[in-house]
């Protein structure tokens, strides 16, 4: 048998993790954040690299649009993204991660797998901070349609 | 005597039996480039998570709790040196008549 394709949920997140990957200061942006992408999150020691974007598949659910064919499911995407921070800047760089995230997405430089709707962005929401770790961040969500890939 | 005198001198009286088996700390208070101010006090460390997610980043919550009979008010910002380390107060995490516990980064 021949090697088979990927999961599409997989070609998914990682078609997202390429995007994410173009964030770089020397393309222009105001973070370094797609140095560190990763799509197997794990813990993170806080004194390890200052910055972190995690994409996976969160929740996926049947499509509310009725043209979508049977099969279809609409996966929410998470990123978590977080950056370490001074003692007192912790909203200023939580906001240029996000704009960074924002721009990378919204360019569509990168191919998204086939049958694939391109993300759209659903919602964030901040990750409360925790005393004594100078770090911020945010989960944001991106929906996504998909079609399973057929046997 | 007062609540406050009885609870103090209580603090005071563990402080020193504490310090004299190693378990307690002296340090110099000290705002911006101000006068520094001898200090009792206690560090303490713990382990903290950042993020209930699937990437949580992992740390260090410092406590140092500071005698008020030595530092009616600490501030914000200010630092505590206590040896060769120099601690900065981030944010007050709890406080009585007698001792504050601020929590402290490096």
């Amino acid at each position: 048998m021949a090697d088979r394709e990927k999961p599409r949920s997989w070609q998914l997140v990682q078609a997202m993790v390429a995007c994410l990957q173009q964030i770089r200061t020397a393309a222009g942006y105001r973070t370094d954040a797609g140095a560190n992408v990763t799509d197997e999150p794990s813990q993170v020691p806080d004194e390890s690299n200052p910055i972190l974007l995690a994409v996976m598949v969160d929740t996926t659910q049947r499509p509310t649009d009725p043209n979508v064919p049977l099969g279809g499911k609409l996966a929410s995407i998470a990123i978590l993204a977080k950056i370490s921070c001074d003692f007192d800047n912790g909203q200023e760089v939580l906001h240029d991660l996000i704009d960074d995230i924002d721009f990378a997405v919204q360019g569509r430089a990168v191919a998204f797998p086939k049958q694939t709707t391109y993300p759209r962005f659903a919602s964030s929401q901040q990750i409360p901070g925790a005393d004594g770790i100078n770090w911020i961040g945010v989960e944001l969500r991106y929906d996504a349609t998909y079609l399973p890939l057929p046997r | 005597m007062s609540q406050l005198d009885s609870l103090r001198a209580m603090d005071a009286t563990i402080h020193s039996a504490m310090v004299a088996v190693g378990m307690g700390d002296s340090g110099q208070y000290q705002v911006g480039t101000g006068t520094a101010i001898p200090c009792r006090c206690y560090f303490d460390e713990s382990q903290q998570e950042f993020g209930e997610d699937a990437a949580p980043v992992v740390g260090r919550r410092r406590l140092l709790s500071i005698f008020l009979e030595d530092v009616p008010s600490p501030q914000k910002e200010a630092t505590v040196t206590i040896g060769s380390d120099v601690w900065r107060l981030k944010s007050q995490a709890a406080i009585d008549q007698s001792i504050a516990q601020w929590v402290v980064h490096g």
